[in-house]
């Protein structure tokens, strides 16, 4: 059931939101009211990077930048925590409202920013049933990781991988994986020199779908003759980043489709 | 060997430094090439040499100049420029070396015969004890005489040479002038400017007086360097003194002062 | 300074040493080892991990530090030779950095997808048209000055460009990508890379080796040099092609990396008794080993820091470049 629109019409709610960061964009449309949220980030109208381009095609969208945002005369803006960080310290100098949100480590954080833009946007029911939603989702059982599970690493652009305590993780895990950053504790993104790789020899690499439709010498690392011939087809799962980048309701399909996938791999094999 | 200039204009930029210079060399000579600063003396050695685009025309051996491959003309002809110029400090042995590139083949590894040429090049211009050191580390004159030493070892029929004395000691200058001489004797032509006129006098067996771009006198040094052509010429007034072995002429001051 | 060692024990030496960085170059890594393991007992002897990792990682990055530096060492000696200027080198002149805008144009309109050949052509048009400027200036004025301040410009007008292109690609990661055309890597290439640069990196070598009398002869001056019957237009075409298909091939697969045709020529000037048509030979062996050396410090010194190459080889040239750059000073004021 969605909750009563009336809500949003109480005085206190902002009614002139701006979300300046793909992730916050997507959080934003999923809770927003119609109307309450007027522009999202160029990158959530771009099928490419967001998995709701349709809705913010619909909104104005923005470049981050101080001037274009302090022109829609918001009256609050949301952010990421680490992008535009000029733009946004401006923003605030200007008197403007800017709240940021860190990036999601966990699923927790996933609640948790939902229930910040919930309290924020004055939505909180909508806001709560999307996180009933994803805690029904996440509860399922397959939450133990076996030590002889198969380890699962992601590869992408400039041979970075992701460490542990990171969003990437928790997918791996809950889908029933190890996770290749985890096993060799590293932090964050991480360079992970080619020859590293092969010796740590992932079960799986996991690369992203969406990079391969560009060239550049940032992504001709994943066409290296020694990525293939050690990662033949059969090592490999190449998944949608877009379910990957943010921490939002989607997350769970990064899970669902990483099992399928892996799934329909392993029958493969057999 | 012959050489024949007809006619032999040049410009520098737009400006026209020389006008219709004929000059023929049918015989081994030392020919002193003299005239005042800015008389073209330059850019007619230079224009034999190849090195000058002229109109009018060339002939070495009764063949057109422009006939000659840049490679073949090397043999015939070498070509010591008044700038001392070596821009890397290369081994004096190296340096005079380096003249025997017209007579190598393509990697340049030189010979038996070229160490010998080489050697006698440097013993002539008294060069050879400093054989293995670097070339900035040489005195001016120690420079002056290592480069004809490497025009030397070239062994050009026709030999170049602008100005060669200039920093050199009495000696070395004297040295010089007889080294040329044993070359004519040789059979070869020497072209040399200078402005030593008691050097030209005494020990050329020609001279050719440029004033202004023109040729304006072409003889032996008793019928060129006379005093009212020496004064029309450079202004100055002469002494002149005649030797057993030959005249000598000595500048001693302006004309106008007199 | 001069310093006696007969020519061929020079050359002998300089490819122990080549041979001796090559060989420390495959062993170092993520993991030390050992390539005569495998040479000796067979590739059965080693991992499979280890088998690929020598043969398709460290070979090639080997094989490629090798000929890039050899590349770099031999244009800066011919294009000092040629202008007569000590300072005279790829990158400081600009012609690396020319190089790598030639190579971010031809990847990011997709050039390059199409025609692998596009990269390493697109990148030796680059150099080309950095070296023909530069020709063009330095025979107006032969001032050494005013040819590297043009080479800053160059390079900074190049980089800029660069810049530019990377901004104006959709790929996301096209913007962080500047670093590497500016300061180089060898990081993770492969033998792919080695079949687009050899070739052009051969031939270039070909013809800048074929400079070397020519350039001896130029050692005293112009005049002289044509006097002798060297061909002045053929010794600069040689050079400006030679010197374009090298750098350009070798930047289009490791970035612009400055400084080794600086440092090597003027260290092994003296070891050679200055001589142009000695110090080219040597210089590309010694190029080779200062890139091999470099290639092995990025990776021996921070080893999880993907240094770039040309950190190293700036932090050796700088001072270098400013010793040169006071004593030629000192020169043209006498």
């Amino acid at each position: 059931m969605l909750p009563d629109w009336g809500v949003a019409n109480q005085p206190k709610a902002p009614q002139r939101v701006v979300s300046m960061n793909l992730c916050t964009d997507q959080l934003a449309l999923l809770v927003a009211a119609p109307g309450q949220l007027i522009s999202v980030s160029y990158l959530a109208a771009e099928a490419s990077s967001s998995l709701m381009a349709k809705e913010a095609a619909q909104l104005h969208t923005n470049r981050g930048l101080a001037e274009q945002i302090i022109r829609l005369q918001p009256d609050l803006v949301l952010a990421g925590q680490y992008t535009s960080r000029a733009s946004v310290n401006l923003l605030r100098r200007l008197g403007v409202n800017v709240q940021t949100f860190a990036p999601a480590y966990r699923f927790a954080d996933i609640s948790a920013h939902l229930a910040k833009i919930g309290t924020l946007l004055g939505q909180e029911a909508r806001a709560n049933a999307l996180i009933a939603q994803l805690d029904t989702a996440l509860a399922e059982p397959n939450q133990h990781t076996h030590r002889s599970a198969p380890v699962l690493g992601s590869y992408g652009a400039n041979s970075y991988t992701t460490g542990q305590s990171s969003l990437e993780s928790e997918v791996v895990k809950a889908a029933g994986f190890r996770h290749l950053g985890t096993e060799l504790a590293l932090q964050g993104a991480s360079k992970l020199p080619l020859e590293q790789l092969i010796y740590a020899s992932p079960d799986r690499l996991m690369t992203w779908k969406s990079w391969s439709q560009y060239t550049g010498r940032a992504t001709e690392i994943l066409l290296h003759p020694a990525l293939d011939r050690w990662f033949p087809k059969e090592r490999r799962v190449a998944v949608d980043s877009r379910y990957w980048m943010c921490g939002t309701p989607f997350t769970v399909e990064a899970i669902n489709q990483l099992k399928t996938q892996m799934e329909s791999h392993a029958d493969h094999a057999d | 060997m012959t050489l024949t200039l007809s006619q032999l204009s040049a410009a520098l930029g737009k400006q026209t430094v020389l006008h219709d210079v004929s000059i023929a060399c049918t015989k081994p000579e030392l020919i002193g090439l003299i005239g005042p600063n800015g008389a073209g003396k330059s850019t007619l050695m230079r224009a034999i040499a190849g090195l000058q685009p002229f109109s009018g025309a060339m002939q070495l051996n009764g063949r057109p100049s422009t006939a000659y491959r840049a490679d073949e003309l090397a043999k015939l002809l070498a070509f010591l420029p008044q700038e001392r110029i070596v821009h890397w400090p290369l081994i004096a042995y190296d340096v005079v070396m380096l003249g025997r590139m017209p007579h190598q083949s393509g990697f340049g590894k030189a010979s038996a015969h070229d160490h010998e040429v080489v050697k006698a090049a440097m013993h002539t211009m008294e060069v050879a004890s400093f054989a293995e050191r670097p070339f900035d580390q040489l005195s001016g004159g120690e420079q002056a005489r290592l480069l004809i030493a490497r025009l030397l070892a070239q062994e050009p029929d026709i030999i170049i040479a602008d100005e060669p004395v200039n920093g050199l000691d009495p000696a070395h200058q004297i040295g010089l002038m007889r080294t040329f001489q044993a070359l004519v004797a040789q059979g070869k032509t020497v072209i040399t400017s200078l402005h030593d006129l008691s050097l030209a006098s005494y020990w050329c067996d020609r001279i050719i007086v440029l004033k202004e771009g023109q040729l304006i006198a072409d003889g032996s040094p008793t019928d060129v360097l006379t005093a009212a052509r020496i004064r029309g010429v450079y202004g100055v007034e002469t002494a002149h003194l005649t030797l057993p072995q030959g005249s000598l002429v000595v500048p001693t001051d302006l004309a106008d002062r007199k | 300074m001069q310093i006696k060692i007969p020519y061929s024990w020079l050359m002998a030496i300089l490819v122990a040493l080549v041979l001796l960085l090559f060989a420390i170059s495959i062993s170092i890594g993520h993991v030390w080892l050992n390539p005569l393991d495998a040479l000796w007992s067979g590739a059965g002897s080693i991992s499979a991990a280890d088998h690929l990792i020598l043969t398709e990682i460290r070979l090639p990055r080997a094989v490629l530090g090798l000929i890039i530096g050899a590349a770099l060492g031999l244009s800066g000696a011919t294009l000092q030779g040629l202008l007569r200027n000590p300072l005279a080198e790829p990158g400081l002149l600009g012609i690396s950095a020319s190089a790598s805008l030639g190579a971010v144009l031809a990847i990011y309109t997709g050039l390059s997808a199409a025609f692998a050949y596009a990269l390493p052509i697109s990148a030796l048009l680059g150099a080309l048209v950095a070296v023909v400027l530069l020709r063009a200036l330095a025979g107006k004025s032969a001032d050494i000055l005013t040819i590297i301040l043009s080479g800053v410009a160059l390079t900074s007008l190049a980089g800029a460009l660069t810049s530019l292109t990377l901004n104006m690609s959709s790929n996301p990661f096209a913007a962080l990508e500047i670093v590497f055309w500016m300061l180089g890597s060898l990081a993770d290439r492969s033998w792919v890379h080695v079949g687009m640069a050899l070739p052009f990196i051969l031939l270039g070598s070909v013809l800048l080796l074929a400079t070397a009398r020519a350039l001896d002869a130029l050692s005293l001056g112009q005049d002289v040099a044509r006097s002798m019957g060297v061909n002045l237009n053929r010794t600069n075409l040689l050079a400006i092609f030679g010197t374009a298909l090298s750098v350009g091939a070798a930047t289009a697969v490791s970035g612009a990396i400055g400084f080794v045709g600086l440092v090597v020529p003027h260290l092994l000037r003296p070891l050679v008794g200055n001589r142009p048509s000695h110090l080219l030979p040597a210089s590309a062996l010694g190029g080779a080993a200062f890139l091999l050396l470099a290639d092995i410090a990025v990776r021996f010194v921070f080893p999880d820091k993907d240094l770039k190459l040309g950190v190293i080889t700036a932090l050796v040239g700088a001072p270098f470049f400013f010793w040169l750059l006071h004593n030629v000073k000192k020169r043209t004021q006498l």
